[in-house]
């Protein structure tokens, strides 16, 4: 998978259009990043890399580059 | 290895009890905000439960729902030969709430009766040990009484203030050599007993802080309050549940098609969804009654059964996969055949126990 597929998914998830995504936004800028979203994050890692995240590691999450980072 | 048949089993009686105290997530728009709330009916998809407040508790409403059975269905008190109370909400720390139920519900007194400690894996559980009882041949009748009261979540924590339900249910399970089979599965992870505990209050920790401290992230609550770890719980359901389910399917050589409707353990909404995505089950057959009676704890399953029965259920046997999962972190799958014409609609009960003890 690329980075331009893993945006897209992320793009979904978080109901925005792909454009408005780079590895540099900061998640505190994207109004619909919440704790819906970090839900919806751990079931989009569990079903696409079969991976969990702890609520420590999203908490640690500054820019949509940490979390493409950790969809391996 | 937990998993395998139990013989000879049938249900002739399932009735559930909730407090008549009814409580809305909108009326909590003022204390937690309108958008915290909806955010929470959004992901968990309670939207109303019942509340006992204390008064009327567990084994109230069990009490409630067997006497219900007795009333309907004319089964005779003589012949239950044990009595199963799963609750991790009894009347006291000791005697077990059982006995105290033998003599509410004038049981003979040749009949066993124990407490369980199970929650969210408490239904089937209580399945599974009734029915294990009744393959000696000399219990006969089993009465499974499952319940909880929503007593340990503080209030001001946001992600459980609304999501609690009490509710009690009561079970007849018969031994009859012409019945279905039981197939069970049971797994339990006790590395995550961190996930959601209760510290206080047992006897690893008598002592602690009564007074409620902000955890960070909108949880207020004190040391003998719920500590629920939403991620983790989340991870492990999620991911555990359908390894589970595989499991059971590929043992019993069976699968989603096998099974009339799947009843799990009604956690969250989006949980359930997920669980049934990717365990493929078709959403027709997986009942809600969470959005209406919360998360119900132990109860969640019978709750979920009584009221999908007597309003979409048609005159049949169901051939029933029951699922409870969480708190342990403990996980059962029980499955077997439920004729719809058993299972009563839920109601109200109020009748609290004077116990004369204080």
């Amino acid at each position: 998978m690329d980075n331009l597929e893993r945006i897209a998914l992320l793009a979904e998830m978080l109901e925005v259009e792909e454009e408005e995504l780079t590895k540099d936004t900061m998640l505190e800028d994207i109004e619909t990043w919440d704790s819906v979203a970090a839900i919806s994050l751990l079931a989009l890692m569990d079903e696409k890399f079969d991976k969990r995240l702890s609520g420590t590691e999203i908490k640690a999450f500054k820019t949509i580059g940490d979390i493409l980072k950790v969809m391996v | 290895m937990a998993k395998g048949l139990l013989k000879h089993i049938v249900i002739k009686g399932m009735a559930c009890a909730v407090p008549k105290k009814r409580v809305f997530a909108s009326d909590y728009y003022e204390s937690l905000g309108q958008d915290i709330v909806d955010k929470f009916v959004s992901m968990a998809g309670v939207k109303e439960r019942y509340v006992g407040e204390g008064k009327v508790i567990s084994s109230d409403l069990c009490y409630a729902a067997a006497e219900k059975l007795f009333s309907e269905f004319g089964f005779d008190r003589s012949s239950i030969d044990a009595l199963i109370f799963v609750t991790q909400t009894p009347d006291y720390r000791l005697p077990a709430t059982a006995c105290v139920l033998q003599y509410r519900l004038k049981l003979p007194t040749d009949c066993m009766a124990l407490d369980v400690n199970l929650g969210c894996s408490g239904y089937v559980y209580g399945l599974h040990l009734a029915a294990s009882y009744l393959q000696g041949g000399n219990i006969k009748r089993v009465l499974l009484l499952v319940g909880d009261s929503n007593l340990l979540s503080s209030p001001e924590d946001k992600s459980q203030a609304m999501m609690f339900g009490d509710a009690g249910s009561a079970t007849i399970i018969d031994r009859d050599e012409n019945a279905g089979d039981m197939e069970f599965l049971f797994s339990t992870d006790g590395s995550g007993y961190k996930h959601l505990v209760v510290p206080c209050g047992g006897f690893r920790h008598r002592e602690g802080n009564n007074e409620r401290t902000d955890r960070g992230d909108g949880i207020i609550r004190s040391d003998f309050e719920t500590h629920m770890d939403g991620t983790e719980i989340f991870n492990f359901t999620i991911s555990q549940v359908p390894k589970a389910l595989k499991a059971f399917f590929e043992y019993h050589k069976t699968g989603p098609e096998t099974y009339d409707l799947f009843i799990l353990h009604q956690a969250n909404l989006f949980m359930l969804n997920y669980i049934a995505k990717k365990s493929k089950i078709p959403v027709e057959k997986l009942p809600i009654s969470l959005d209406r009676y919360g998360n119900t704890s132990s109860a969640s399953i019978p709750v979920t059964i009584c009221d999908y029965m007597p309003h979409s259920g048609v005159d049949k046997v169901y051939k029933l996969a029951m699922a409870g999962f969480g708190v342990g972190l403990s996980l059962g799958i029980v499955s077997m055949e439920i004729d719809k014409n058993v299972c009563l609609p839920i109601f109200a009960a109020n009748e609290i126990f004077e116990d004369g003890l204080l």
